[in-house]
């Protein structure tokens, strides 16, 4: 016969996981002394309980602390280039105004002329220095050609840009920086491996984005690699899901 | 069901200060304590175990880059719960929610990888068809139950990282143990058998 105190029902559980104070524990064992329903609801609750906490802690196959380590030293020096932000404070607040004007005048007066000369030398660097970071916003996309990860195999083209997501961030004791570039989360294959021969000029990427890899194929074949690898990386770029 | 092993309240606020103010080391120890039982509740959130190691490595970069956010106010486990059941929604959003039964019905390796003897496969083959139950179960509810039954959590503090009511949880573990007596009668016929 069913049972219509849905409100001791519903107890049922937290009685079953110890949640229930003493007068409302009192109150349900009353009320199971009398409801065949109820204990058989309390039955069923107790049987899958007493299987589902044999539940197992589950350990990742391997170690990856030294992924999660570089991508930690990229991030932070990243926050290191950042600017920061100061607040807002009025300066000299006892100088007359005209004479601050002046002084605001001849500041951007200087620093027009210490721009330009910046700019000169900068045009000189761009053009014995063509991987610079300045250089990105000017890369030149066309001359390279989309190649799919899984198509890799069949690639005879030096110049490729390939999309997938990153993977396994590490740092080599020669300062180079590789990632796994996969075109799944959640799949080991395939995939290629991109280098970074110098990290400083290029920002890496984050575990787990989706991103735009620029540079020159190759396969290596050293024992133990046999892979096709992105390297050296000329440009990375972040593509927005 | 084994807890995972805590340092003492006093050793691991301090190493959780040392983190805050640098201290690669002292977040290595708390990845290391911690990485078990994140790993095993993104592992029964997604059901792979591939896609469990990526995300277990952007969980811990995004604890780490917020760090300095943790008050004290809960524990340090149900603050990185919160940061992997949060990365686990984003993940399903991006992923089918269908997970196929044969991604958990394997060869036991992940449970053992080493050759186990046949006492030790009856073993592995009794928690595949518990965690092939586990993934049946609508990802609310799974969440409930791992919460709960991996760390034995309060319901307040699952509620917490949640962000739900305590309430939903007794509702959500209700049903979740209703729908699990019937996904476990293949443990019981196995049972039986073995």
């Amino acid at each position: 016969m069913k049972c219509w105190r849905i409100d001791l029902q519903r107890k049922l559980i937290r009685y079953l996981h110890k949640e229930l104070d003493l007068n409302s524990v009192s109150k349900l064992e009353n009320h199971l002394l009398d409801c065949n329903y109820c204990r058989s609801h309390l039955a069923q609750l107790r049987s899958s309980h007493s299987v589902i906490k044999n539940l197992a802690m589950v350990n990742p196959k391997k170690d990856l602390w030294q992924s999660i380590e570089s991508n930690i030293i990229n991030e932070s020096t990243e926050q290191l280039v950042k600017p920061t932000k100061s607040n807002n404070k009025s300066y000299f607040p006892h100088l007359p105004t005209n004479l601050k004007v002046a002084a605001i005048l001849l500041v951007m007066l200087t620093t027009s002329l210490i721009a330009t000369g910046l700019f000169i030398s900068y045009k000189k660097q761009q053009v014995s220095n063509p991987s610079s970071k300045a250089t990105q916003k000017n890369f030149p996309r066309d001359n390279f050609r989309l190649v799919a990860i899984n198509e890799m195999p069949s690639n005879t083209e030096p110049h490729i840009v390939t999309e997938g997501y990153v993977k396994e961030l590490r740092i080599a004791p020669d300062g180079d920086m590789t990632f796994r570039l996969v075109e799944q989360l959640g799949l080991e294959e395939p995939f290629i491996v991109c280098e970074i021969i110098d990290p400083i000029r290029l920002t890496p990427p984050t575990i787990g984005s989706k991103v735009k890899v620029y540079g020159v194929s190759r396969y290596d074949d050293k024992i133990n690699h046999k892979w096709y690898e992105v390297h050296p990386v000329l440009n990375i770029e972040p593509i927005k899901h | 069901m084994e807890k995972s092993q805590t340092f003492t309240s006093t050793f691991e606020r301090e190493l959780i200060i040392a983190a805050q103010q640098g201290d690669i080391g002292a977040f290595k120890r708390l990845y290391e304590t911690y990485k078990e039982a994140v790993y095993s509740l993104i592992f029964y959130l997604l059901g792979n175990a591939t896609l469990a190691e990526d995300v277990l490595q952007i969980v811990f970069v995004k604890a780490h880059r917020s760090l300095r956010t943790f008050r004290f106010e809960a524990r340090f486990l149900s603050w990185l719960y919160r940061i992997a059941v949060n990365e686990c929604h984003t993940q399903q959003r991006r992923q089918s929610s269908y997970v196929p039964l044969e991604n958990v019905l394997g060869t036991g390796e992940e449970l053992d990888p080493q050759p186990t003897p046949d006492q030790l496969h009856v073993q592995g083959q009794r928690q595949e068809i518990i965690q092939a139950a586990m993934l049946q179960l609508s990802e609310n509810l799974r969440e409930v139950v791992v919460l709960k039954y991996l760390e034995d959590l309060s319901y307040q503090e699952i509620a917490t990282i949640l962000q739900c009511s305590p309430g939903t949880v007794a509702s959500r573990l209700n049903r979740a143990l209703t729908q699990l007596e019937k996904n476990l009668q293949p443990l019981k016929k196995f049972l039986l058998e073995n």
